[in-house]
Protein backbone atom coordinates (compact mmCIF):
# COMPACT_ATOMS: atom_id res chain seq x y z
CA UNK A 1 0.00 0.00 0.00
CA UNK A 2 1.08 3.59 -0.18
CA UNK A 3 -0.92 6.95 0.21
CA UNK A 4 -2.34 7.93 -2.60
CA UNK A 5 -0.77 10.69 -5.15
CA UNK A 6 -0.92 14.23 -4.68
CA UNK A 7 -1.98 14.04 -0.77
CA UNK A 8 0.58 16.64 0.86
CA UNK A 9 0.97 16.20 4.59
CA UNK A 10 0.78 19.58 5.94
CA UNK A 11 1.37 21.08 9.71
CA UNK A 12 -0.76 23.36 11.56
CA UNK A 13 0.53 24.38 14.52
CA UNK A 14 1.21 21.38 16.90
CA UNK A 15 -1.24 19.37 14.19
CA UNK A 16 -0.94 17.38 11.30
CA UNK A 17 -3.63 17.20 8.29
CA UNK A 18 -4.52 16.17 5.04
CA UNK A 19 -7.28 17.78 2.57
CA UNK A 20 -8.64 15.16 0.24
CA UNK A 21 -10.02 17.47 -2.29
CA UNK A 22 -10.51 14.85 -5.04
CA UNK A 23 -13.40 13.21 -3.45
CA UNK A 24 -16.20 11.83 -5.50
CA UNK A 25 -18.80 15.03 -4.86
CA UNK A 26 -17.59 17.98 -6.61
CA UNK A 27 -16.82 20.73 -4.33
CA UNK A 28 -16.80 18.21 -1.25
CA UNK A 29 -13.48 18.20 0.22
CA UNK A 30 -12.15 16.07 2.97
CA UNK A 31 -9.82 17.11 5.72
CA UNK A 32 -7.84 14.40 8.11
CA UNK A 33 -6.35 15.43 11.67
CA UNK A 34 -3.14 13.41 12.42
CA UNK A 35 -0.91 13.13 15.33
CA UNK A 36 2.61 13.20 15.02
CA UNK A 37 3.04 9.56 15.16
CA UNK A 38 0.50 8.74 12.27
CA UNK A 39 2.14 11.81 10.77
CA UNK A 40 5.81 9.74 10.79
CA UNK A 41 3.52 6.86 9.18
CA UNK A 42 2.43 9.06 6.97
CA UNK A 43 5.69 9.78 5.82
CA UNK A 44 7.38 6.48 5.87
CA UNK A 45 4.95 5.14 3.55
CA UNK A 46 5.52 8.05 1.20
CA UNK A 47 9.20 7.30 1.61
CA UNK A 48 8.55 4.15 0.00
CA UNK A 49 8.07 1.60 3.35
CA UNK A 50 4.58 -0.15 2.36
CA UNK A 51 4.28 -3.27 4.36
CA UNK A 52 2.55 -3.16 7.50
CA UNK A 53 5.38 -5.21 9.35
CA UNK A 54 7.94 -2.57 8.00
CA UNK A 55 6.20 0.20 9.35
CA UNK A 56 5.45 -1.48 12.48
CA UNK A 57 9.55 -2.11 12.91
CA UNK A 58 10.48 1.60 12.00
CA UNK A 59 8.01 2.09 15.03
CA UNK A 60 9.46 -0.11 16.91
CA UNK A 61 12.84 1.60 16.64
CA UNK A 62 11.60 5.38 17.12
CA UNK A 63 9.00 5.15 19.63
CA UNK A 64 8.78 2.97 22.96
CA UNK A 65 6.29 0.24 21.79
CA UNK A 66 6.84 -3.38 21.65
CA UNK A 67 6.17 -5.19 18.22
CA UNK A 68 2.96 -6.92 18.46
CA UNK A 69 1.23 -3.54 19.66
CA UNK A 70 3.16 -1.63 16.99
CA UNK A 71 1.55 -3.73 14.51
CA UNK A 72 -1.86 -4.21 15.43
CA UNK A 73 -2.13 -0.51 15.68
CA UNK A 74 -0.64 0.09 12.13
CA UNK A 75 -2.72 -2.54 10.88
CA UNK A 76 -5.64 -0.32 12.29
CA UNK A 77 -4.29 2.87 11.32
CA UNK A 78 -4.10 1.65 7.53
CA UNK A 79 -7.45 0.19 7.41
CA UNK A 80 -8.65 3.10 8.29
CA UNK A 81 -6.70 4.95 6.06
CA UNK A 82 -7.77 2.94 3.47
CA UNK A 83 -11.68 3.28 4.29
CA UNK A 84 -11.38 7.13 3.77
CA UNK A 85 -9.76 6.33 0.70
CA UNK A 86 -6.43 7.71 1.38
CA UNK A 87 -4.08 4.59 0.06
CA UNK A 88 -4.01 2.79 -3.11
CA UNK A 89 -2.42 -0.75 -3.95
CA UNK A 90 1.04 -0.39 -4.79
CA UNK A 91 1.01 -0.22 -9.29
CA UNK A 92 -2.67 0.35 -8.87
CA UNK A 93 -4.39 2.63 -11.03
CA UNK A 94 -6.74 4.20 -8.39
CA UNK A 95 -4.88 7.43 -8.55
CA UNK A 96 -5.91 7.89 -12.41
CA UNK A 97 -9.04 10.06 -13.02
CA UNK B 1 -7.57 50.03 -17.28
CA UNK B 2 -5.32 49.22 -14.48
CA UNK B 3 -6.15 49.04 -11.55
CA UNK B 4 -4.71 47.97 -7.94
CA UNK B 5 -6.76 45.69 -5.35
CA UNK B 6 -5.35 44.24 -2.55
CA UNK B 7 -2.10 45.68 -3.48
CA UNK B 8 -2.18 44.01 -6.52
CA UNK B 9 -1.82 45.52 -10.18
CA UNK B 10 -4.92 44.35 -12.79
CA UNK B 11 -4.67 45.32 -15.89
CA UNK B 12 -7.84 45.03 -17.89
CA UNK B 13 -7.97 45.89 -21.95
CA UNK B 14 -11.18 46.82 -23.21
CA UNK B 15 -12.44 47.45 -26.51
CA UNK B 16 -12.48 51.15 -28.49
CA UNK B 17 -15.52 52.67 -27.42
CA UNK B 18 -16.46 50.85 -24.36
CA UNK B 19 -16.09 53.18 -21.07
CA UNK B 20 -14.92 51.63 -17.90
CA UNK B 21 -16.46 53.65 -15.60
CA UNK B 22 -20.02 53.33 -17.21
CA UNK B 23 -19.30 49.20 -17.53
CA UNK B 24 -17.28 48.98 -14.11
CA UNK B 25 -18.43 51.46 -11.57
CA UNK B 26 -17.49 49.25 -8.79
CA UNK B 27 -13.61 49.52 -10.03
CA UNK B 28 -13.54 53.49 -9.65
CA UNK B 29 -12.25 53.77 -6.15
CA UNK B 30 -9.45 51.47 -7.30
CA UNK B 31 -8.27 52.72 -10.94
CA UNK B 32 -4.68 54.15 -10.99
CA UNK B 33 -3.57 56.16 -13.52
CA UNK B 34 0.09 54.87 -14.01
CA UNK B 35 0.97 50.89 -13.60
CA UNK B 36 3.82 51.74 -11.35
CA UNK B 37 1.56 52.87 -8.82
CA UNK B 38 -0.17 49.43 -8.35
CA UNK B 39 1.79 46.94 -7.13
CA UNK B 40 2.92 43.73 -8.19
CA UNK B 41 1.03 42.07 -11.67
CA UNK B 42 -1.63 39.90 -11.09
CA UNK B 43 -3.33 39.74 -14.14
CA UNK B 44 -4.19 41.13 -17.40
CA UNK B 45 -7.01 40.56 -18.74
CA UNK B 46 -8.14 41.54 -22.56
CA UNK B 47 -12.24 41.62 -23.33
CA UNK B 48 -12.50 41.86 -26.97
CA UNK B 49 -14.47 43.32 -29.47
CA UNK B 50 -16.08 40.33 -31.23
CA UNK B 51 -16.22 36.81 -30.48
CA UNK B 52 -13.68 34.10 -31.42
CA UNK B 53 -13.32 30.58 -30.70
CA UNK B 54 -12.69 29.06 -27.42
CA UNK B 55 -11.08 25.69 -27.01
CA UNK B 56 -13.68 22.65 -25.85
CA UNK B 57 -13.24 21.29 -22.75
CA UNK B 58 -14.09 18.89 -19.90
CA UNK B 59 -16.94 20.42 -18.09
CA UNK B 60 -15.68 20.04 -14.40
CA UNK B 61 -17.83 22.80 -12.43
CA UNK B 62 -21.29 24.18 -12.69
CA UNK B 63 -22.98 27.02 -10.04
CA UNK B 64 -25.96 28.69 -10.34
CA UNK B 65 -25.49 32.39 -8.55
CA UNK B 66 -27.02 35.61 -9.07
CA UNK B 67 -24.78 35.98 -12.28
CA UNK B 68 -27.06 32.95 -13.73
CA UNK B 69 -25.05 29.65 -14.09
CA UNK B 70 -21.60 29.59 -14.81
CA UNK B 71 -19.59 26.36 -16.00
CA UNK B 72 -16.11 25.98 -15.64
CA UNK B 73 -14.43 23.83 -18.10
CA UNK B 74 -10.91 21.97 -18.47
CA UNK B 75 -9.55 22.88 -21.23
CA UNK B 76 -6.10 21.00 -20.75
CA UNK B 77 -3.53 24.20 -20.94
CA UNK B 78 -6.23 26.75 -19.99
CA UNK B 79 -9.63 27.06 -18.57
CA UNK B 80 -13.13 28.03 -20.15
CA UNK B 81 -15.41 29.73 -18.14
CA UNK B 82 -19.31 30.06 -19.47
CA UNK B 83 -21.42 32.19 -18.09
CA UNK B 84 -24.97 32.29 -19.13
CA UNK B 85 -26.93 35.39 -17.62
CA UNK B 86 -30.04 35.11 -15.87
CA UNK B 87 -33.04 35.32 -17.99
CA UNK B 88 -30.09 35.70 -21.12
CA UNK B 89 -29.70 33.26 -23.99
CA UNK B 90 -26.41 34.64 -24.73
CA UNK B 91 -23.26 32.74 -23.33
CA UNK B 92 -20.43 35.14 -22.45
CA UNK B 93 -17.33 33.35 -22.48
CA UNK B 94 -13.83 33.51 -20.72
CA UNK B 95 -10.39 32.01 -21.01
CA UNK B 96 -7.95 31.95 -18.98
CA UNK B 97 -4.05 30.62 -18.53
CA UNK B 98 -3.98 27.84 -15.59
CA UNK B 99 -2.41 30.20 -13.60
CA UNK B 100 -5.02 32.55 -14.10
CA UNK B 101 -2.48 35.13 -14.70
CA UNK B 102 -3.99 36.10 -18.43
CA UNK B 103 -7.55 35.85 -19.95
CA UNK B 104 -9.25 37.14 -22.60
CA UNK B 105 -12.89 37.08 -22.45
CA UNK B 106 -15.96 37.42 -25.76
CA UNK B 107 -18.69 39.13 -23.97
CA UNK B 108 -22.22 39.80 -25.72
CA UNK B 109 -21.92 43.62 -25.42
CA UNK B 110 -25.83 44.10 -26.61
CA UNK B 111 -26.55 43.05 -23.44
CA UNK B 112 -28.25 44.95 -20.61
CA UNK B 113 -25.56 43.28 -18.02
CA UNK B 114 -22.59 43.19 -19.83
CA UNK B 115 -20.73 45.70 -17.18
CA UNK B 116 -21.90 43.06 -14.44
CA UNK B 117 -20.64 39.56 -16.23
CA UNK B 118 -17.36 41.84 -17.05
CA UNK B 119 -17.31 42.22 -13.43
CA UNK B 120 -18.30 38.59 -12.31
CA UNK B 121 -15.39 37.19 -14.96
CA UNK B 122 -12.76 40.06 -13.41
CA UNK B 123 -13.62 38.76 -9.82
CA UNK B 124 -13.48 34.82 -10.72
CA UNK B 125 -10.17 35.24 -12.50
CA UNK B 126 -8.72 37.63 -9.64
CA UNK B 127 -10.19 34.91 -7.03
CA UNK B 128 -7.65 32.46 -8.86
CA UNK B 129 -4.73 34.35 -9.76
CA UNK B 130 -4.27 35.43 -5.74
CA UNK B 131 -3.80 32.05 -4.48
CA UNK B 132 -0.62 32.12 -6.18
CA UNK B 133 0.86 34.87 -4.72
CA UNK B 134 -0.04 34.20 -0.62
CA UNK B 135 -3.90 35.45 -0.72
CA UNK B 136 -7.02 34.49 -0.95
CA UNK B 137 -10.85 35.94 -2.52
CA UNK B 138 -13.21 34.80 0.39
CA UNK B 139 -16.94 34.70 0.74
CA UNK B 140 -17.48 36.75 3.54
CA UNK B 141 -18.86 40.23 5.33
CA UNK B 142 -15.98 42.44 6.91
CA UNK B 143 -16.18 45.23 8.96
CA UNK B 144 -13.36 47.30 10.56
CA UNK B 145 -13.79 48.54 14.03
CA UNK B 146 -10.58 50.21 15.79
CA UNK B 147 -8.27 49.56 12.72
CA UNK B 148 -8.90 46.43 12.70
CA UNK B 149 -10.79 43.89 9.85
CA UNK B 150 -13.09 41.53 10.86
CA UNK B 151 -14.36 38.79 8.45
CA UNK B 152 -17.54 37.00 9.00
CA UNK B 153 -18.43 33.60 6.82
CA UNK B 154 -20.86 31.29 6.73
CA UNK B 155 -23.41 29.44 3.82
CA UNK B 156 -25.38 31.64 1.56
CA UNK B 157 -28.81 32.94 4.15
CA UNK B 158 -27.15 32.18 7.31
CA UNK B 159 -26.57 35.65 8.11
CA UNK B 160 -22.97 37.35 7.32
CA UNK B 161 -24.82 41.13 6.13
CA UNK B 162 -27.16 40.84 8.71
CA UNK B 163 -24.04 39.98 11.65
CA UNK B 164 -22.21 43.02 9.81
CA UNK B 165 -25.05 45.12 10.05
CA UNK B 166 -25.91 44.23 13.52
CA UNK B 167 -21.80 45.59 14.57
CA UNK B 168 -22.22 48.78 13.08
CA UNK B 169 -25.32 49.70 14.60
CA UNK B 170 -24.38 48.19 18.08
CA UNK B 171 -20.52 48.92 18.41
CA UNK B 172 -19.57 52.75 18.10
CA UNK B 173 -17.07 53.31 15.26
CA UNK B 174 -17.62 50.11 13.30
CA UNK B 175 -17.74 50.95 9.04
CA UNK B 176 -18.73 48.33 6.46
CA UNK B 177 -15.23 47.22 4.71
CA UNK B 178 -16.86 45.16 2.29
CA UNK B 179 -19.52 42.39 2.35
CA UNK B 180 -19.42 39.92 0.26
CA UNK B 181 -15.65 39.62 -1.07
CA UNK B 182 -13.08 40.92 0.37
CA UNK B 183 -9.45 39.44 -0.16
CA UNK B 184 -7.20 38.26 2.29
CA UNK B 185 -3.35 38.21 2.12
CA UNK B 186 -0.40 36.97 4.72
CA UNK B 187 1.78 40.31 4.96
CA UNK B 188 4.84 40.40 7.18
CA UNK B 189 4.32 38.51 10.18
CA UNK B 190 0.37 39.14 10.04
CA UNK B 191 -2.53 38.75 7.68
CA UNK B 192 -4.28 41.51 5.96
CA UNK B 193 -7.63 42.10 4.74
CA UNK B 194 -8.77 44.34 1.35
CA UNK B 195 -11.89 45.73 0.77
CA UNK B 196 -12.47 45.18 -3.31
CA UNK B 197 -14.81 46.44 -6.43
CA UNK B 198 -17.03 42.71 -5.32
CA UNK B 199 -19.52 43.34 -2.38
CA UNK B 200 -22.54 41.12 -3.80
CA UNK B 201 -25.66 43.38 -3.23
CA UNK B 202 -24.68 46.26 -0.77
CA UNK B 203 -22.42 48.61 -2.90
CA UNK B 204 -19.69 49.20 -0.58
CA UNK B 205 -16.66 49.36 -2.84
CA UNK B 206 -13.88 50.63 -0.42
CA UNK B 207 -10.14 50.67 -1.88
CA UNK B 208 -8.90 50.38 2.10
CA UNK B 209 -7.18 47.09 3.98
CA UNK B 210 -6.94 47.07 7.96
CA UNK B 211 -5.02 43.80 9.62
CA UNK B 212 -7.47 40.97 11.09
CA UNK B 213 -8.63 41.16 13.76
CA UNK B 214 -10.55 37.74 13.41
CA UNK B 215 -12.73 35.45 11.36
CA UNK B 216 -15.76 34.06 12.63
CA UNK B 217 -17.85 31.33 10.66
CA UNK B 218 -21.89 32.02 11.37
CA UNK B 219 -24.55 29.62 12.39
CA UNK B 220 -28.40 30.10 12.97
CA UNK B 221 -29.14 29.07 16.53
CA UNK B 222 -31.21 29.53 19.09
CA UNK B 223 -29.10 31.08 21.56
CA UNK B 224 -25.54 32.74 21.13
CA UNK B 225 -22.35 30.71 21.50
CA UNK B 226 -18.50 31.69 20.53
CA UNK B 227 -15.72 28.77 20.37
CA UNK B 228 -12.74 29.74 19.57
CA UNK B 229 -11.11 27.27 16.73
CA UNK B 230 -7.35 26.54 16.30
CA UNK B 231 -4.98 24.69 14.02
CA UNK B 232 -7.02 21.98 11.86
CA UNK B 233 -10.33 23.14 13.55
CA UNK B 234 -9.14 26.91 12.62
CA UNK B 235 -8.88 25.31 8.90
CA UNK B 236 -11.56 23.50 8.68
CA UNK B 237 -13.88 27.08 9.63
CA UNK B 238 -12.00 29.07 7.07
CA UNK B 239 -11.31 26.84 3.57
CA UNK B 240 -15.38 26.48 2.54
CA UNK B 241 -15.19 30.16 2.27
CA UNK B 242 -12.54 30.49 -0.02
CA UNK B 243 -12.70 30.84 -4.19
CA UNK B 244 -10.46 28.10 -5.13
CA UNK B 245 -10.98 25.33 -8.09
CA UNK B 246 -10.01 22.06 -5.42
CA UNK B 247 -9.68 20.44 -8.66
CA UNK B 248 -6.35 22.33 -9.56
CA UNK B 249 -3.70 20.53 -7.36
CA UNK B 250 -1.64 23.97 -8.00
CA UNK B 251 -4.08 25.93 -6.66
CA UNK B 252 -5.73 24.27 -3.68
CA UNK B 253 -2.25 23.44 -2.61
CA UNK B 254 -1.68 27.10 -2.81
CA UNK B 255 -4.89 27.86 -0.62
CA UNK B 256 -4.24 25.48 1.43
CA UNK B 257 -0.87 26.65 2.40
CA UNK B 258 -2.11 29.86 2.74
CA UNK B 259 -4.73 29.16 5.34
CA UNK B 260 -2.45 26.65 7.24
CA UNK B 261 -0.06 29.90 8.10
CA UNK B 262 -3.59 32.16 8.13
CA UNK B 263 -4.80 30.39 11.61
CA UNK B 264 -1.55 30.81 12.91
CA UNK B 265 -1.77 34.32 12.85
CA UNK B 266 -5.70 35.20 13.38
CA UNK B 267 -8.08 34.65 15.87
CA UNK B 268 -10.59 32.07 14.61
CA UNK B 269 -13.86 31.08 15.72
CA UNK B 270 -17.26 29.84 15.49
CA UNK B 271 -20.25 31.86 16.19
CA UNK B 272 -24.00 30.05 16.82
CA UNK B 273 -26.21 33.18 16.81
CA UNK B 274 -29.35 34.70 16.79
CA UNK B 275 -29.67 38.17 14.90
CA UNK B 276 -29.42 40.56 17.63
CA UNK B 277 -27.31 42.82 19.48
CA UNK B 278 -26.31 39.97 22.21
CA UNK B 279 -24.55 38.08 19.21
CA UNK B 280 -22.96 40.95 17.40
CA UNK B 281 -21.69 42.09 21.63
CA UNK B 282 -20.45 38.26 22.44
CA UNK B 283 -18.57 38.40 18.77
CA UNK B 284 -16.72 41.51 19.28
CA UNK B 285 -16.23 40.57 22.87
CA UNK B 286 -14.45 37.29 22.25
CA UNK B 287 -12.33 38.83 19.44
CA UNK B 288 -11.60 41.94 20.39
CA UNK B 289 -11.85 42.98 24.19
CA UNK B 290 -10.37 39.67 25.67
CA UNK B 291 -7.49 39.71 23.25
CA UNK B 292 -4.77 42.96 25.01
CA UNK B 293 -2.17 41.65 22.13
CA UNK B 294 -3.93 42.54 19.37
CA UNK B 295 -2.99 46.44 19.31
CA UNK B 296 0.84 44.99 18.94
CA UNK B 297 0.95 42.96 15.73
CA UNK B 298 2.83 44.35 13.31
CA UNK B 299 1.91 44.45 9.85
Amino acid sequence: MRPKQNLQLRRIGSQYMIVDSRTEQVNLSHVFRMNRTAADIWQQMNEGCSTPEALAEWLCDNYEVDRDTALADVKRLLDSWTGFGLLVEEGGEADAR
Amino acid sequence: MTCCVAGFRLTVYLPAGCDADTLLPSFRPFRCQAEEEAGEELFRFEALASPVPFPEGRLADETLNDMGCVRLYDCVDTYRVDILSVGGSVVHRLLAARDFSRATACLDWREPDAGQVLSSMLRIVFSQAILLHGGVSIHASAVCHDGRAYLFMGKSGTGKSTHSALWLKHIPGCTLLNDDNPAVRLVGDGAVAYGTPWSGKTPCYRNLSYPIGGMVRLSQAPANRFVRRREVDAFVVLYPGCSVITDDERLNGALCDTLARLTERVTVGTLECLPDEAAATLCWQNLYAINPGHVQTKV
